[in-house]
């Protein structure tokens, strides 16, 4: 563990680096980060049981099998439908709202023959393009160095071509007016492997017309943000985003051009933003 | 709302675990607080980027030669942790110095 000698807050509610393992035993103090308050609407867990309306058989809940936290494990034609009713009619009138979860989805296979990924959350089917609503769901990354060699990463199943060993998520959002269905993309991120999600919805339905570079928070369209491990693309990102990111990005960049290292990462990332009446 | 399959094509399997619903938006603080609540228990450690920035310094140094597949673990290594670095004073520091070796 780290050793942080000359802080002692380690307060309930409250995090702090200390929480991360590791054997680096040099002395910090850093930053105390608040946990978001958990009151009203805000904290609501989405798989306790009184969050459930019903849900299929067959579906695995391990008690503790994320810390503390109990790990809910969905497969091909499983899920749990919420209840539609008080703080889980997330942006009914109108409101912001955001979604925080740990996330360990599968990368891609040649037992999944029909779609491409996995539905994660959301008011609506990626496949219905009419109804109002969002989904979030896994896609599988696809790079340009893989498509133009025809083929995918080695071991990656499912079709050609393109397919590295990494997954993206996509909220997908459509209005009630039958206007084009919008869709964010997050950074690609590992499969199988424990990722923190934050999905922020800024509800701003009575705007949007204003181009993003120029809008306010009272003119700028409804916009949907994906944070992956903290990290946002940066045309979604906020101004604290970026110089949240400022040192590891340059860091990052500054090393690889250094040991002539050169990162695979996914071009072309498309970012919209959205009126979505859920 | 649905958590899961919508019925139509096919879905990969998934775990979900701290999935909590807010009623409005999640502030950069919240967010890494969230992260870093639990991020020893998703494997995220300061670890891998100490020992790149070690091991890739003295290589650059001529001090330690590391292969073309080492150089890329080390460096994937750091990226995948390097949300971490601005929780440790020294790990800046040492970033920075290499930075500027």
């Amino acid at each position: 563990m780290i050793l942080f000698s000359a802080c002692t807050s380690q307060n309930e509610g409250k995090t702090d680096a200390s929480n991360v393992n590791d054997n680096n035993t040099a002395a910090s103090c850093p930053t105390v980060l608040e946990l978001p308050t958990i009151t009203g609407c805000n904290g609501v867990d989405l798989t306790a049981a009184g969050s459930i309306y019903t849900q299929s058989s067959g579906i695995i809940s391990t008690t503790n099998g994320f810390g503390s936290s109990n790990v809910v494990r969905i497969e091909d034609e499983q899920y749990i439908d919420l209840k539609d009713e008080g703080c889980l009619q997330l942006g009914k009138d109108g409101e912001d709202f955001a979604l925080s979860m740990w996330l360990k989805a599968s990368g891609p296979s040649d037992a999944q023959t029909q779609g491409t990924g996995s539905q994660i959350l959301g008011s609506k089917s990626q496949y219905d393009q009419q109804k109002p609503g969002f989904l979030l769901h896994t896609e599988f990354n696809v790079t340009t160095e893989f498509q133009d060699a025809g083929k995918n990463a080695e071991g990656v199943g499912g079709p050609c071509c393109g397919r590295d060993e990494r997954l993206v998520l996509k909220a997908l959002s459509s209005p009630a007016d039958n206007d084009w269905r919008k869709t964010v993309m997050s950074e690609p991120f590992p499969a199988d492997t424990w990722t923190h999600v934050v999905l922020n919805y800024r509800n701003n339905a009575k705007s949007g017309e204003t181009p993003i570079q120029k809008c306010s928070n009272d003119t700028c369209a409804s916009e949907f943000s994906i944070y992956i491990n903290l990290i946002a693309r940066q045309v979604e990102a906020q101004v604290m985003v970026h110089r949240q990111l400022l040192i590891t990005s340059t860091l990052v960049l500054r090393m690889a051009e250094k040991v002539g290292c050169v990162l695979g990462t996914r071009d072309g990332a498309r970012s919209d933003h959205s009126k979505l009446p859920i | 709302m649905r958590i899961g399959d919508e019925g139509w094509g096919q879905i990969r399997p998934f775990e979900i675990a701290n999935l909590k619903s807010y009623s409005r938006l999640l502030t950069e603080s919240e967010r890494k607080a969230l992260f870093l609540s639990d991020a020893a228990e998703a494997d995220f450690s300061l670890e891998p980027v100490s020992d790149a920035i070690d091991k890739i310094g003295k290589h650059m140094a001529g001090q330690e030669t590391l292969s073309a597949s080492e150089l890329n673990a080390k460096v994937l290594g750091f990226v995948h942790n390097s949300m971490l670095i601005d929780t440790n004073e020294d790990l800046i520091s040492k970033s920075l110095d290499m930075v500027d070796s």
